[in-house]
């Protein structure tokens, strides 16, 4: 189908855009890369009255790090981030999940923002950006604030953004030096959306981990980062023990739903391997036994 | 504004209309500019038949709105050979069998143009990889990877290289 009749703006500056968004006149939808908006659009599945097009506005089209803490503007495309020399340094598991983002086409316009806005459960970024204890930018007309992951994302395809809120900017703290990482989704062929993911982060030091992160995605409402799973590996050192408890944990800690595509049970499951597989994983890399620098092309095993 | 005017560049043609501004730029492709080789698959961004590269990176413009690519320049399948002059790509999609229907092609030519611009020389395994951008329903994609293998083939020949 079409779109339905709207009024279309294209601001010029951030300032134009915040005064357009507080102007009280009916329902509208930010535009930058259109990839979640515009199926939305084409359905007919919204018809807000106005379509504010952002995606000219270039001071906010930028990707920097400066002392290992990284901003992302909210016009940076998918394509822009994983090539960031920044990020493939600083913060290599958002350049493994970015594997799974889509397709190069949808990388060249999408925007992570838009992704983050939008938060699919299947989209993999609102979990990479939890693990990485990332901070969400927010502006209005009259200020700004500064939420965490956790404040920012509700529950499927809803966030906290107030009307005439805009996220302008998604800053990456600087992550320890060294720590190990991995990213595993799961789906019924490459390149389709996930059935479930899994991520994790930890740090590495005389064979005990801390600071570990694990959170999954699409295996229950808003999961994020899963504490459960987490307390059971700190300042351990990760035997094969540990592994059963922590993937035990994980399997009871998710709340999958039935759908077509997989029966929560098995969901279930894949959340214990996958639980598994990333510390497994994640601790290799820290303690060097596989190259930092993941690599992009090439398919899934 | 319900209506805009617009200033594109297609395949190096400057063109000027009044449209809607909800118009979608594969529409705007096809029914404004008569450019019908452009596909419309799905409308949803989810097959890529509508591919093109908008300012050299590839674009589905089923998914984007034609006001938003004021300014900038599309190319399109006519862009790249006519029938009795075909593009290395083109010529290489013939020899190899690289289409059965012929739908999904205007945009697997896109992409693949757009491939070759950044790497000249692809491995099977980056041509597999970018071909996840698009859906075709009868070459089982083999063909498709070895009429890219053949095109990179004929542009090193014609190259000289």
């Amino acid at each position: 189908m079409k779109p339905p009749i709207f009024d279309y703006e294209q601001p010029t500056s951030l300032r134009e855009a915040l005064d357009s968004l507080s102007r009280n006149t009916g329902t509208y939808r930010l535009l930058a890369g259109g990839y979640s908006l515009m199926p939305l659009l084409n359905s007919r599945a919204i018809s807000p009255e106005r379509i504010i097009d952002i995606s000219r506005l270039s001071e906010l089209n930028y990707v920097t790090g400066e002392a290992g803490a990284i901003r992302i503007g909210a016009l940076a495309t998918h394509g822009q981030i994983m090539n960031s020399s920044a990020v493939i340094k600083e913060c290599p598991i958002v350049v493994e999940a970015y594997k799974h983002v889509g397709n190069h086409t949808i990388r060249n316009r999408g925007t992570l923002c838009g992704s983050l806005c939008f938060n699919d459960p299947t989209a993999e970024m609102p979990l990479i950006t939890s693990l990485l204890g990332a901070t969400f930018v927010i502006r209005s007309s009259w200020g700004s604030r500064t939420l965490s992951a956790n404040e920012f994302f509700k529950g499927p395809f809803k966030n906290s953004l107030m009307p005439n809120e805009m996220l302008v900017e998604v800053r990456i703290p600087r992550q320890q030096a060294g720590h190990g990482y991995s990213f595993i989704e799961i789906s019924q062929r490459y390149g389709d959306r996930g059935l479930a993911a899994a991520g994790c982060m930890l740090t590495l030091k005389y064979g005990v981990v801390s600071d570990v992160r694990i959170g999954f995605r699409n295996l229950g409402e808003g999961l994020g980062r899963v504490r459960a799973v987490e307390v059971e590996l700190e300042n351990k050192t990760v035997t094969a023990a540990v592994l059963d408890v922590a993937s035990d944990v994980a399997r009871r800690s998710v709340q999958p739903e039935t759908d077509m595509h997989a029966d929560a049970d098995y969901r279930r499951d894949v959340a214990a391997t996958l639980t598994k597989r990333v510390i497994e994983t994640a601790l290799a890399r820290a303690a060097g036994h596989t190259a930092h620098t993941p690599s992009f092309s090439g398919r899934l095993s | 504004m319900k209506e805009r005017d617009i200033n594109i560049t297609v395949n190096g043609r400057k063109a000027k209309k009044r449209i809607e501004s909800r118009m979608l730029l594969s529409d705007f492709i096809r029914h404004e500019l008569g450019l019908t080789g452009t596909h419309v698959g799905c409308e949803n961004g989810v097959c890529g038949a509508c591919t093109v590269l908008v300012d050299g990176t590839a674009v589905r413009s089923c998914c984007t709105l034609a006001v938003q690519t004021e300014g900038l320049q599309i190319e399109t399948i006519e862009s790249l050979g006519r029938v009795n002059k075909l593009s290395p790509l083109q010529q290489a999609f013939w020899e190899k069998h690289g289409l059965q229907c012929g739908f999904c092609t205007p945009g697997m030519l896109m992409i693949m143009t757009e491939l070759l611009r950044e790497n000249p020389n692809p491995d099977r395994s980056e041509i597999r990889e970018r071909l996840n951008d698009n859906l075709c329903r009868c070459t089982g994609y083999e063909d498709i990877i070895s009429s890219v293998e053949r095109a990179v083939e004929l542009m090193r020949t014609e190259q000289g290289i």
